[in-house]
């Protein structure tokens, strides 16, 4: 059943998607030659991937379903652009079947897989249907169609606590509550149902065993049309804060061997049984004793693809690209290892000491980290302006390096390299959990941040540290008095300096 | 000279004991400090101390936007952020830290009000829930009491750190 007989060159991609993914999957194209169609929103006229496209559209200034998610919108400004292939990056319209099918209506090529196979891993319920029908291992709980409040409670007794509610159409953490008493499971139901409908227009839910020690470890896998179904091992996603992953890393340290052969068989197992094409992500639940759980298969590039590119030495858009075009991939199974350790931190725009608040406002300078196996996947530069309409992530820093503690220590000498003057950010707390001996020893479970709270809070600034601020600060601001005025800074006005001096008189 | 400075959120006093062109001598927490500035370029600013260790220290002017009360600035030495403000004049004490009146953590969007005015809530009872970012964030009461009154309904827009509801704490 393959979906292209023949092949067909992508000379043009539309990119329907934003940030720091819109901008990666445009160094690809650009290195095969391919020209690239860029989307923003009016507000995000200044932004990298606005800028950085061949071409770039602007969508208005409407709201998410005006924008990035009006799929006839954005099929009409590929058609007019001329693009042969459309990329959906992540979020968004990635995993939308019924976009994807709009795009092939239209003679354009999705690179992505096949709309059945979105459809079928899109629905929690069913993909685990499949699953079952494959012989992969599933957690039990209730999957079904039934969504009387009373009756998903009795299920839920029948499983017992603790037990998770999840969106069943859901990803990335939303419309997901953890419920560890009776009491709690109508509000936490309520709760889910409300984000599941915000975030997919769809309030239907699943209610399942909560693994209390489990690991998050998914596998990366790749199948072309031509009946090749590739993995490209595991990454382990463990340290997650609100359900969304924020430290991830290929290899896992708590798989041996036979383990990792074991669920990376299982995953192309799924790509063979389903008739996979494209890039996906086997996702699991790895139970202390070593059982692991199919958990969801994301029919999209990851957030956290990168580790699995520094690790193996495959490019995944440009595998993308070449599976969209219907040819073979360029590589055996045999041809892939892992090659050293990578570690990727995700760098937030929120305040991890103010329960993960949201941060928002102008950047004045993005520092870059830079140097040999140091990757840094950026969304923002200089003058931007973060607000509250997207994703809090504005970027992803990667390191490799032989072994896993060399590159602990090297994305922990980075980290200090990144920076958004202007803004809060959860770079120190990414330091901070990096440098936690559990994280170093590898006992990395997905409850570690609320295990480890204590420890990751902020301890505050040394004397010294302070001492050196405060030195800068007025050796800084008295030069700026002078009237040749050498500024620090690229922004800086003379009233903030008449302030200055007549505090300093005071 | 004792200056006081806000340094994430919490007040900081030092003694400039000498301020010169290029080099400064202060007390910090009961600590002389000496340094010499090397150099300063592009938000980098190198620093000598008496020892002749170099360090380096990022410093950016943030921009001045309507609606606040202080300058400030985002200094990075080691690694770590650290916000500064130079207040006008006066301090405001943030509402936030008062029992019965709760604030918005952040700008975002209305999705529920759980309470009516008039009604009796237990401290930490859910009250409304803002959506930012995609991600739902619930208010919870910080203390006993009778709620007073709501200030917004369910769709609307609300920013950063503006009042939300009022409580009148009950005495216990």
């Amino acid at each position: 059943m393959n979906s292209k007989t023949t092949l067909r060159k992508i000379k043009k991609v539309l990119i329907a998607n934003r940030g720091e993914i819109a901008v990666r999957i445009m160094e690809t194209c650009r290195l095969m030659g391919i020209k690239t169609v860029s989307l923003y929103h009016l507000e995000e006229k200044e932004l990298p991937h606005s800028l950085l496209g061949d071409e770039s559209v602007c969508l208005g200034e409407g709201s998410l379903h005006e924008t990035y998610l009006n799929g006839e919108k954005i099929v009409e400004v590929a058609l007019a652009k001329g693009a042969d292939a459309i990329h959906p990056g992540y979020g968004f319209l990635s995993e939308n079947a019924d976009f994807s099918k709009r795009v092939r209506d239209a003679g354009i090529l999705f690179i992505g897989p096949q709309a059945e196979t979105m459809t079928l891993m899109g629905d929690k319920t069913e993909s685990k249907k499949a699953m079952e029908k494959l012989r992969v291992p599933i957690i039990p709980g209730y999957h079904g169609d039934n969504q009387d409040d009373s009756f998903l409670r009795e299920e839920a007794q029948k499983i017992g606590y603790p037990l998770l509610i999840k969106a069943s159409a859901g990803g990335g953490g939303k419309g997901m509550r953890v419920v560890y008493e009776d009491d709690l499971f109508f509000e936490s139901l309520e709760s889910a149902r409300r984000e599941a409908h915000n975030a997919f227009g769809n309030d239907k839910v699943l209610i399942e065993k909560y693994i209390e020690n489990p690991r998050h470890i998914e596998v990366q896998v790749l199948s072309s049309c031509h009946g090749e179904h590739f993995h490209l091992f595991e990454r382990e996603c463990s340290i997650q804060r609100r359900h969304q992953k924020i430290i991830e890393e290929s290899p896992s340290p708590a798989l041996k061997d036979d383990l990792r052969l074991e669920m990376c068989k299982v995953a192309v197992q799924i790509t063979e049984g389903i008739q996979y094409e494209g890039a996906g992500t086997i996702e699991y639940i790895l139970d202390e004793d070593g059982s692991f759980y199919f958990l969801e298969m994301n029919t999209r590039l990851q957030v956290e693809h990168p580790i699995t590119e520094m690790v193996t030495g495959v490019d995944l858009v440009k595998s993308q690209i070449e599976v969209a075009e219907g040819r073979s991939l360029s590589f055996k199974q045999s041809d892939l290892e892992q090659k050293g350790h990578a570690i990727e931190a995700r760098v937030y725009a929120e305040n991890p000491d103010q329960d993960f608040l949201p941060s928002v406002g102008d950047i004045v300078t993005v520092g870059n980290p830079k140097g040999s196996g140091v990757r840094f996947d950026c969304g923002y530069q200089d003058g931007n302006t973060v607000s509250i309409k997207y994703d809090p992530m504005l970027a992803k820093l990667i390191c490799w390096a032989e072994d896993r503690e060399t590159a602990i220590s090297k994305i922990k000498m980075s980290l200090e390299q990144v920076l958004f003057a202007g803004l809060k950010t959860n770079r120190q707390y990414l330091q901070r959990i990096l440098d936690l001996e559990d994280f170093e020893k590898g006992i990395t479970f997905t409850h570690f941040i609320p295990k480890h709270s204590e420890d990751l809070k902020d301890k505050g600034p040394t004397s010294n540290e302070l001492a050196l601020a405060i030195a800068a600060h007025f050796l800084c601001s008295e030069k700026g008095q002078s009237s040749s005025s050498q500024e620090y800074g690229p922004r800086v006005d003379r009233a903030s300096w008449d302030l200055l001096s007549n505090f300093r008189n005071s | 000279m004792k200056k006081t400075i806000s340094i994430n959120d919490k007040s900081i006093e030092v003694d400039l004991l000498n301020l010169q062109q290029e080099e400064i001598h202060f007390e910090l927490e009961g600590e002389r400090y000496k340094f010499k500035l090397q150099m300063e370029k592009c938000g980098k600013i190198f620093l000598k101390d008496e020892s002749g260790k170099n360090s380096e220290v990022f410093g950016y002017r943030l921009p001045f936007k309507s609606g606040m009360t202080a300058k400030s600035w985002h200094y990075v030495t080691n690694g770590r952020d650290l916000f500064f403000e130079l207040a006008g004049r006066g301090k405001k004490k943030k509402k936030s830290d008062q029992e019965g009146h709760m604030l918005s953590p952040m700008p975002g969007q209305v999705i529920k009000v759980l309470v009516k005015e008039g009604q009796e809530v237990n401290k930490n009872e859910p009250l409304i829930v803002l959506e930012a970012m995609k991600m739902e964030h619930t208010i919870r009461s910080n203390c006993k009491g009778l709620v007073k009154k709501v200030f917004f309904n369910q769709g609307d827009l609300v920013g950063g750190e503006v009042e939300l509801l009022e409580l009148v704490p009950s005495k216990e």
